[in-house]
C-alpha cells in the first residue's frame, strides 16, 4: 500500500499541449530535477488510488513515477509508507 | 455474414470506480449507498468481498449491514462515475465508431469492421479488458456474439474479467437453458405473465407459437419471440448519434412521510421548478403531465392527462400536477416519495391555439420572468432565487433535484 501524495512540480507546455514535468519540490524543501521523462502513458494507480497520465521520470539514479490528474490538473507521487 | 457485437458490462461499477480511489476497501466488503439520514439508504453497488457475504443491489442499507457487520459504505459521487464512463468510451473508440452506451456501465460495440486491424471479437474484447484495467483501474466483462441481445446475455455469463463467446450455433445449449428474465425487456411483470402460461425458459420462448404470444402481450410479444430465437438485427448505433429526449422527469423521497395535500403542495412545486427549468435549457415544452405518487407499502401509481397547452412555466406544471393528486388520492394518505414527469414534448415557439378568456401577454411575461430566474441561478448559484412556498419547511424543500440527481440508465429502444 502506498500513500497519495500530491506535489507541487514546475513544468512545461509544449506549443502542442503536452505537458513534461522539470522539477518536483519535496515536502521537506528539497528539489528533485527530473533529467529525462522515459515514459508517458494514461495508468491508473491502483496502489495509491486515481489515474491519470503517468510519467516515468529518472531523478539521478532512480526511476519515478510521477501522475498528472487531468480532472483538476494536479499531480501525485506514490510515496512509500513508513 | 455474420456481425461481431461485443456488450461490454463494467463491473461492480460504482464500487470499482470507488475502489480505485479507496485501494484500502478492494479486499473488505464495501457498498456504495444513499444517504441514510435521509431515507435514500439502498445498495447501489457493492464490491466482491460484500458479494461473497450476500448484499445484494438494491436492498436497504441496515439489511446489508445485518449480512456484513463489518461493511463500509460510501456515498455515491456521480460525477466521478461519470467521467470514469466516459474514459472506458474513450478506450472503446480506439476500437470502433459504433459504440452504443446502456447506462453508465454499459456499451455495446459493433466491431465487425474492425476485426482485420485488430483481431476476432475475443482478441479485441481481451485488449480492451487489459486497456481498461491498466488506464483506468477497472474491469468489465465482455460478452461477444452476432446481436447485441445474445451479446448482452454472455456478458452477464462470467463475471467478475469474464469474455464469454455465444455464436449462433450455441443458441440451444447456452441460451436457451437460462430462466426467461435474462432476456433483455423481460422484467417482473413480464415474467409473471410468461410464468403464467408455462414459459419459464429462453429455449420455451423461442419454441412457443409467436401469434400466440401476440395474443397475450401484444406486438411486445413478437419482439420478444424474435430476441429469444437470435433474430434481432438492431444495429449498434454510431457513438456520436443523439437520443431525442422523450421525457423530463423528477422524483423525490422526502425526509417524512407527506400526509397532507399542503406538504405535498410545496415539493410539487420544488419537482415542478426543476423540470421546468430542464425543459427550458433544451429548448422544449411539454404537452403532457405525470405524476407518481409511492407509499409507504412501496407501491406506487402514476396517473397523467394532456395539458392545454405545450408549457415550459412551472406554475403550470404545478397546477397540473395538482390537479393529478386530487384525481387519485385516497384519504388517509402517507406518501413517501413523489414525482412529476413532464411528457409529449415538442420544441418551443411551435403556434399553439390561445384559449378562451385567456390573456397571452401575462403567459409571455411568466416566461420571461422565469427565463430570467434561470439566468440568475446560471451566474450565481442555484439557491440564490427561490419560490417563496418553498421556505415554509426546508426539510422537505431545501434540496436541489435538478443537480443531485440520480442516474437511472437509459430505456432501452427496440
Amino acid at each position: 500500500m502506498r500513500k497519495k501524495t500530491y506535489v507541487t512540480v514546475l513544468g512545461r507546455w509544449s506549443e502542442e499541449g503536452a505537458i513534461t514535468p522539470l522539477l518536483i519540490f519535496w515536502k521537506d524543501g528539497q528539489r528533485f530535477p527530473v533529467d529525462k521523462v522515459l515514459e508517458c502513458r494514461p495508468m491508473a494507480s491502483t496502489r495509491a488510488g486515481g489515474y491519470g497520465l503517468r510519467y516515468t521520470c529518472r531523478i539521478g539514479k532512480q526511476l519515478t513515477f510521477l501522475y498528472y490528474q487531468p480532472e483538476d490538473s494536479r499531480w501525485f507521487v506514490e510515496e512509500k509508507e513508513a | 455474414m455474420d456481425r461481431v457485437i461485443l456488450h461490454c458490462d463494467c463491473d461492480c461499477f460504482y464500487a470499482s470506480v470507488e475502489m480505485l480511489y479507496h485501494p484500502e476497501y478492494r479486499h473488505r466488503p464495501m457498498a456504495v449507498g444513499g444517504d441514510p439520514t435521509r431515507r435514500h439508504g439502498i445498495v447501489l453497488a457493492k464490491n466482491q468481498a460484500a458479494k461473497m457475504q450476500g448484499v445484494k443491489t438494491g436492498e436497504a442499507l441496515w439489511q446489508a449491514q445485518q449480512k456484513c457487520p463489518d461493511i463500509v459504505f460510501l456515498p455515491p459521487r456521480f460525477s466521478l462515475y461519470q467521467q470514469h464512463s466516459a474514459a472506458v468510451r474513450e478506450i472503446f473508440g480506439r476500437y470502433t465508431d459504433q459504440i452504443e452506451a446502456f447506462g453508465l456501465d454499459e456499451c455495446w460495440l459493433d466491431v465487425t469492421g474492425s476485426q482485420r486491424l485488430f483481431g476476432d471479437g475475443a482478441s479485441i474484447a481481451r485488449k480492451i479488458q487489459n486497456q481498461v484495467w491498466q488506464e483506468l483501474g477497472i474491469t468489465l466483462s465482455v460478452g461477444v456474439s452476432f446481436n447485441k441481445i445474445i451479446s448482452k446475455l454472455g456478458s452477464d455469463y462470467r463475471k467478475p474479467n469474464g469474455i464469454t463467446l455465444l455464436p449462433r450455433e450455441a443458441l440451444p445449449k447456452l441460451v436457451w437453458s437460462l430462466p426467461v428474465e435474462r432476456l433483455l425487456m423481460v422484467g417482473p411483470a413480464t415474467t409473471g405473465l410468461l410464468k403464467r402460461k408455462g414459459i419459464t425458459t429462453i429455449g420455451q420462448l423461442a419454441n412457443a407459437n409467436p401469434a400466440a404470444l401476440k395474443n397475450w402481450m401484444g406486438k411486445r410479444g413478437e419482439l420478444l419471440h424474435a430476441y429469444a430465437n437470435g433474430w434481432d438485427n438492431s444495429p449498434v448505433a454510431r457513438f456520436d448519434e443523439l437520443q431525442l429526449v422523450k421525457s423530463i422527469g423528477n422524483s423525490t423521497t422526502t425526509c417524512r412521510d407527506l400526509t397532507n395535500r399542503e406538504e405535498i403542495s410545496q415539493v410539487f412545486l420544488l419537482l415542478a421548478d426543476s423540470v421546468a427549468r430542464r425543459l427550458r435549457k433544451q429548448g422544449l415544452e411539454a404537452k403532457q403531465v405525470c405524476i407518481s405518487l409511492r407509499d409507504t407499502d412501496l407501491h406506487t401509481i402514476t396517473h397523467q392527462m394532456p395539458l392545454p397547452r405545450p408549457t415550459c412555466l412551472s406554475g403550470e406544471l404545478h397546477r397540473g400536477a395538482l390537479e393529478l393528486f386530487d384525481q387519485v388520492k385516497q384519504e388517509p394518505y402517507a406518501y413517501r416519495s413523489i414525482g412529476i414527469t413532464a411528457q409529449h414534448l415538442c420544441h418551443q415557439g411551435e403556434p399553439g391555439q390561445l384559449l378562451l378568456g385567456e390573456d397571452p401577454l401575462r403567459r409571455k411575461k411568466q416566461k420571461a420572468l422565469e427565463t430570467a430566474v434561470d439566468d440568475l441561478r446560471r451566474r450565481f448559484g442555484s439557491q440564490r432565487v427561490r419560490w417563496g412556498g418553498l421556505l415554509t419547511d426546508l426539510s422537505l424543500t431545501g434540496g436541489n433535484p435538478s443537480e443531485e440527481h440520480v442516474i437511472h440508465p437509459a430505456a432501452f429502444r427496440p
